[in-house]
C-alpha cells in the first residue's frame, strides 16, 4: 500500500518536470494579433502588417473611461516568409505574437495578383497551431492592406470587428459580401471544380488620414474603409472584379443570398417599386448536350413590397403577381449578368465544376484539365420564381388616394 | 514513512511509562470496597479529590445514626436535594430497631432514580456525574440517587444548518436533552440508544442510537466495536470521536456526517444509518456517510420535488464553482487564452495590464487573503465582525483594485468561488474543498487544463477508494445503482422513495405502502356538487 502511494505519488510530481511550462503565457506578455496585412514588399516578397490590439485602450481598467489613445497599432515588418516577417516584428514589440484572435486577413490587390506572392503565405497560416482557419479574407482594393488594416471604426473598438460584422451583417441584409474564410478559399485554390472569391475593402475620402483619428473625430468622417465588390480569381489569382449588382449575383447562385432589395420598374416610372426578398433557395442543375453541359440555376424567392411610390393597386393580387413578373426578369438578368462576366474571366466561382463532376464522372475527367475554358463556353439557363407574399403594413400606397 | 511509524512506537513506548498514568490507575482500586465507619469513608474521598471546595458533605442524623450526603455543587440540584432529603430526614421519626439504611432508601428519599452501591469506582462516579451519595455509619454501602441538575442552556435556533421550512430546534451540550430530541420525532419501540463512556479522565457519555430492524447489523457492531478500541483521556466534542473512529485520516473528504439537528438525525436513522450521540457536543455524528449526502439539506424533502431538485442541483454546481472556479481561471488566462472569447479576453487583459503579478499569484493573494479574513470573522467578537467585514470587503474588493494589485476580474472569481463555498450544506465538505482548491490551482498554473484534470482525476480516484464504515463512498455513482439514483441528483417525489437506500440499510426497505402517488378524485366523486350550481 505505502509503496502504491509512493509510486503514485512520484509519477505525480513528474509529470510538471515532462511536459515542461511550453505554452505557459501570462496576458501581460503577449500581443493579440487581431488582424494581418499583407502587402508587396520593396526588398523583401512582403511587407507584413499586423494589428495589435491594445486592450487598455478597448475596455477600461477601472471606472469606466476609456482611454484617449486608439485601440489598435499597426506594426509592419518585412520579410520573404510570414514567418520570416512574424519574427522580424520582435525588434519593434516587447511581447509573442499570439494569434489565436486573428479574425482577419486583408490582401492587397497587387499582392493577389501575382499568383506566387498570393500562394506563398497560406502555408503559413494553415500550419501555424495557434492560428484559426476560420479567419476571414479580403482584399484591398486600390489600397495597401496595412491602410484597410490600420483604418479606425467609428461604431467599434475593434475594428477588425467592424469589418467582420460588416461582411456578416451585409450577407445577410444586402447580399453583397461574402464571408470567406482561409478554408473556404484555399478550397477554391486547390479544387478544380471552383474557383476562390472574396470582398473587396475600398478606402474613400482622404487616403492619407486613414489610421488617424482625425479620420473619425467628426460625426462627418473623413477617411473610412467600406466592402466594395468581390474578388474573382483563377487558380490563384486575381483576375476581376465583380461589383454592385453583379457581386449580387455572384450570392445569389451561390444560394448564400438571404435578404436583398431590388428596384424595379413600373409601367415606364424607373425605380419606383422596391421588393425585399425575404426568403430564397438556389438550385442548380446539369444536363449535357454534345458533351457539353448545360447549366440552369433555379431561383425561388418570396418576398414583400417595401416601397410602391406609384399608384398601384396592391390589394389586387393581379398587381402582385405582375410585381413578381418583374422581379423574375430582373434578377434573371442580374444573375445572368453576373455568369457572363465570370465567363468572361473564364473563373467558375460557382462551383458548376462541382455539378458535372457529381453528375457524369466521366466526362469529367475528360474537362478538368481544361475546366475554366469549358466553362466559359458553356450555356446557362436562369429560371426565377418569386412570389410577393405582402405589402408591408399598408396596402394600397397614398399615390392611390392621391390620383383619385 | 518510516520516520512516522518511529515516531509513533515512541510515543506508545512513553505512554506506557507515564506516571500520570499509573496514579489514575491507583485512584480507580478495581475491587476496593466501602468501609463501615463513615469518617474513614469521608477520609478517603476528601483526600482523593483533594479537598475541592465544590464538593459539599452535609451531615444528618437519622435516629442515632450519623450520616453524610455528598454531592457537588453546581452538578446536582440543590433545590431537589433540600426537598426531598434533607426536610424528610430531619422531620422522619424512626425506630432504632430498624433497618436505617433500607428506612433511608425506602422511606425518606422522595425520589425517583435511586440505588445502592458497594464499589468505590461508583462512589466517584455518581457524585461526579451529579448525583448525591449518602453514607450511614455502620453501613458499608451507600445510597446513590440522581440529582443531576447543572445549568443548561435552552434548546434554541440551529446557527449552522439553516433550513427555511424545518422544525426550529437544535441539539444541545446535554445528552439527555438530545436523545429527548430523536426520541420525540421516532415514536418506537425500535428506535434502542446504548450508553457507553468514553475517556479515562473526562468520562464521557456516548450514546449509540439506531432502530433495530433498519440498521444494518454489521455496521452497529462495526461502531460499537470502534468506541470499544478508543482508549484516550479526554473526548470534549464528538469531533474526537469522529476522528478516531473514521475509516481513513488522510484524506480531505469526511467520511462522517455531523450535524445540529434533530430532524437530520432522525432522517438518518431512518435510512439505517448509526448516531452516535457525545455529550457536551450539539453535534450528533452519523455513519456511514456518503458523499452525496453532503449536498442533501433538510429542505430538500420539506419542498416540492422539482423546486428541490433544481436546488440540489444549482449545489453540486456550485461545489464545483468553489472547487475548480480560481483554477479554471488561472488555467485559461494563462495556458489557453485562444479558448476565452476574443472580447472578453480584451476585457481581462486590459484589467491585468497594471497587475504586477502572474495570475497564479494574483490568485493565491486574493484567496488567502479571503481565507484570512473569514477566519478572523469566526473569532472577532460580534460587535467589532461588522465593522470587520465592511473593512475587509473594501479592502478586497475596492482598495486592491485601486491600488492595482489585483484585477477585478480576478475580485469577481474569488467572490463567485467564496460565496459558492457557503452553498455546500454542511462545514464538513464545504472546507475540503476549500482547501484542495489550493492545490488544483497550483496545478492550473503548472500545467494549464491538462494539470487542472490532472487534479481533478486524481481526486475522482481518491474519492473512489474512500470507505466509511466499509460502505463505498461514493455509492449510488460509482458503484452505480439506479435504485440508489432516487435521492441524488434529482430528489424523487416522497411518494416515488418507496425504499430505502440498500446499500445502507440491510433489510425491512420498504418505506412507502402501495399506490402513494397523489392524485384528482376519481370519476363520479368529484367534490363539487353540480346541483348546487343550477
Amino acid at each position: 500500500m505505502k509503496k502504491k502511494i509512493l509510486t503514485t505519488l512520484i509519477i505525480f510530481l513528474l509529470t510538471p518536470v515532462l511536459s515542461s511550462c511550453w505554452d505557459q503565457n501570462e496576458m501581460t506578455n503577449l500581443a493579440f494579433i487581431m488582424g494581418l496585412g499583407i502587402d508587396k514588399g520593396k526588398n523583401k516578397k512582403y511587407d507584413v502588417s499586423f494589428q495589435i490590439i491594445l486592450p487598455r485602450n478597448v475596455t477600461s481598467g477601472e471606472g469606466g473611461n476609456v482611454s484617449q489613445g486608439p485601440p489598435i497599432t499597426v506594426v509592419k515588418s518585412p520579410g520573404d516568409t510570414l514567418t520570416e516577417a512574424s519574427r522580424n516584428v520582435h525588434k519593434i514589440v516587447g511581447r509573442q505574437l499570439y494569434y489565436a484572435h486573428t479574425n482577419l486577413v486583408v490582401v492587397s490587390d497587387k499582392v493577389a495578383k501575382d499568383k506566387n506572392l498570393l500562394l506563398g503565405f497560406f502555408d503559413a497560416l494553415t500550419r501555424d497551431p495557434d492560428f484559426r482557419r476560420t479567419s476571414q479574407i479580403v482584399i484591398a482594393q486600390k489600397a495597401k492592406a496595412e491602410d484597410i488594416l490600420s483604418a479606425l471604426s467609428i461604431t467599434e473598438q475593434m475594428p477588425v470587428n467592424k469589418i467582420t460584422k460588416q461582411i456578416q451583417i451585409s450577407e445577410k441584409v444586402l447580399g453583397k459580401d461574402i464571408k470567406i474564410d482561409i478554408d473556404n478559399f484555399l478550397d477554391g485554390v486547390v479544387s478544380p471544380e471552383r474557383e476562390s472569391i472574396a470582398t473587396g475593402y475600398i478606402v474613400i475620402g482622404k487616403k492619407n488620414l486613414i489610421g488617424t483619428p482625425k479620420s473619425i473625430e467628426n460625426s462627418k468622417v473623413s477617411a473610412i474603409i467600406m466592402a466594395n465588390g468581390l474578388a474573382v480569381f483563377r487558380q490563384g489569382k486575381l483576375v476581376g472584379w465583380l461589383e454592385g449588382n453583379k457581386a449580387r449575383g455572384a450570392t445569389w447562385v451561390l444560394g448564400k443570398l438571404k435578404n436583398t432589395e431590388l428596384n424595379l420598374d413600373w409601367e415606364g416610372k424607373k425605380n419606383v417599386i422596391n421588393f425585399v426578398p425575404l426568403r430564397s433557395r438556389t438550385s442548380t442543375s446539369v444536363r449535357f448536350m454534345n458533351k457539353k453541359p448545360i447549366f440552369q440555376v433555379s431561383i425561388k424567392t418570396e418576398g414583400w413590397i417595401s416601397e410602391a411610390n406609384a399608384p398601384i393597386d396592391l390589394e389586387d393580387p393581379n398587381e402582385l403577381t405582375k410585381i413578381g413578373g418583374i422581379a423574375e426578369e430582373f434578377i434573371k438578368n442580374d444573375i445572368l449578368r453576373t455568369v457572363h462576366e465570370a465567363q468572361k474571366l473564364k473563373s467558375d466561382i460557382f462551383g458548376f465544376g462541382e455539378k458535372v463532376h457529381r453528375k457524369n464522372p466521366k466526362l469529367w475527367k475528360e474537362l478538368k484539365g481544361n475546366w475554366n475554358e469549358h466553362f466559359a463556353e458553356s450555356d446557362v439557363s436562369v429560371n426565377v420564381d418569386v412570389y410577393v407574399r405582402r405589402g408591408g403594413v399598408r396596402t394600397n400606397p397614398f399615390w392611390v388616394d392621391l390620383k383619385k | 514513512m518510516s520516520i512516522l511509524s518511529n515516531w509513533r512506537k515512541n510515543k506508545n513506548k512513553k505512554r506506557q511509562n507515564d506516571n500520570y498514568r499509573q496514579e489514575l490507575d491507583r485512584q480507580k482500586p478495581e475491587n476496593q470496597v466501602i468501609l463501615r465507619n463513615i469518617d474513614e469513608n469521608i477520609f478517603r474521598i476528601k483526600g482523593e479529590l483533594g479537598n475541592s471546595s465544590d464538593l459539599v458533605f452535609r451531615d444528618f442524623k437519622l435516629g442515632s445514626l450519623r450520616g453524610t450526603a455528598i454531592y457537588i455543587d453546581g452538578l446536582a440540584d440543590n433545590q431537589m436535594i433540600s426537598d426531598f432529603f434533607l426536610e424528610s430526614i430531619s422531620d422522619s421519626k424512626v425506630d432504632s430497631n430498624q433497618n436505617l439504611f433500607e428506612v433511608l432508601m425506602r422511606k425518606t428519599i422522595g425520589l425517583g432514580n435511586i440505588q445502592t452501591i458497594t464499589n468505590w469506582n461508583e462512589v466517584f462516579d455518581s457524585f461526579l456525574s451529579g448525583n448525591t451519595l449518602f453514607f450511614l455509619d455502620g453501613y458499608n454501602r451507600a445510597i446513590d440517587v440522581e440529582t443531576k441538575g447543572w445549568e443548561k442552556r435552552a434548546i434554541t435556533e440551529p446557527t449552522s444548518q439553516l433550513s427555511i421550512r424545518g422544525p426550529r430546534d437544535s441539539f444541545t451540550e446535554t445528552i439527555r436533552t438530545n436523545t429527548a430530541l430523536i426520541r420525540r420525532r421516532i415514536k418506537s419501540p425500535n428506535l434502542w440508544l446504548e450508553p457507553m463512556k468514553i475517556g479515562t479522565v473526562t468520562q464521557t457519555d456516548i450514546g449509540i442510537m439506531y432502530i433495530k430492524g433498519i440498521a444494518n447489523e454489521k455496521i452497529v457492531k462495526e461502531v460499537k466495536e470502534r468506541l470499544k478500541r478508543i482508549d484516550i483521556d479526554s473526548v470534549l466534542s464528538s469531533g474526537y470521536i469522529e476522528q478516531l473512529i473514521e475509516d481513513q485520516t488522510w484524506t480531505n473528504f469526511p467520511t462522517t456526517y455531523h450535524s445540529e439537528r434533530p430532524d437530520i438525525v432522525a432522517s438518518q436513522l431512518l435510512e439505517g444509518r448509526v448516531a452516535i450521540l457525545v455529550d457536551s457536543s450539539p453535534f450528533v455524528v452519523t455513519v456511514p456517510a456518503l458523499f452525496i449526502q453532503f449536498f442533501q439539506s433538510p429542505d430538500d424533502y420539506y419542498s416540492r420535488f422539482d423546486i428541490s431538485t433544481a436546488i440540489r442541483l444549482l449545489r453540486i454546481l456550485s461545489f464545483f464553482i468553489a472547487f475548480i472556479g480560481p483554477s479554471l481561471y488561472i488555467a485559461a488566462t494563462t495556458f489557453h487564452q485562444e479558448m476565452i472569447p476574443t472580447t472578453l479576453l480584451i476585457a481581462i487583459a486590459a484589467q491585468r495590464e497594471a497587475v504586477p503579478f502572474p495570475a497564479f499569484v494574483e490568485a493565491f493573494i486574493m484567496e488567502v487573503t479571503f481565507e484570512i479574513l473569514r477566519e478572523a470573522g469566526l473569532r472577532l467578537p460580534r460587535a467589532v465582525g461588522q465593522a470587520v467585514s465592511i473593512v475587509g470587503a473594501l479592502v478586497i474588493g475596492q482598495a486592491a483594485v485601486q491600488a492595482g494589485f489585483v484585477s477585478p476580474v480576478m475580485v469577481i472569481v474569488v467572490s463567485i468561488t467564496a460565496i459558492a463555498n457557503f452553498s455546500t450544506p454542511v462545514f464538513s465538505m464545504a472546507i475540503s474543498a476549500r482547501l484542495l482548491r489550493f492545490i488544483l490551482m497550483i496545478l492550473a498554473s503548472i500545467l494549464g487544463f491538462y494539470g487542472l484534470l490532472l487534479g481533478i482525476t486524481f481526486i475522482m480516484i481518491h474519492l473512489c477508494s474512500l470507505r466509511s464504515f466499509g460502505i463505498p463512498y461514493m455509492m449510488p455513482l460509482a458503484p452505480f445503482s439506479l435504485r440508489g439514483q432516487q435521492d441524488v441528483f434529482i430528489r424523487f417525489p416522497i411518494w416515488a422513495m418507496k425504499n430505502r437506500p440498500k446499500f445502507i440499510s440491510k433489510g425491512n426497505l420498504a418505506r412507502t405502502g402501495e399506490n402513494q402517488k397523489p392524485g384528482p378524485p376519481s370519476q363520479g366523486q368529484d367534490q363539487t356538487n353540480k346541483g348546487d350550481q343550477g
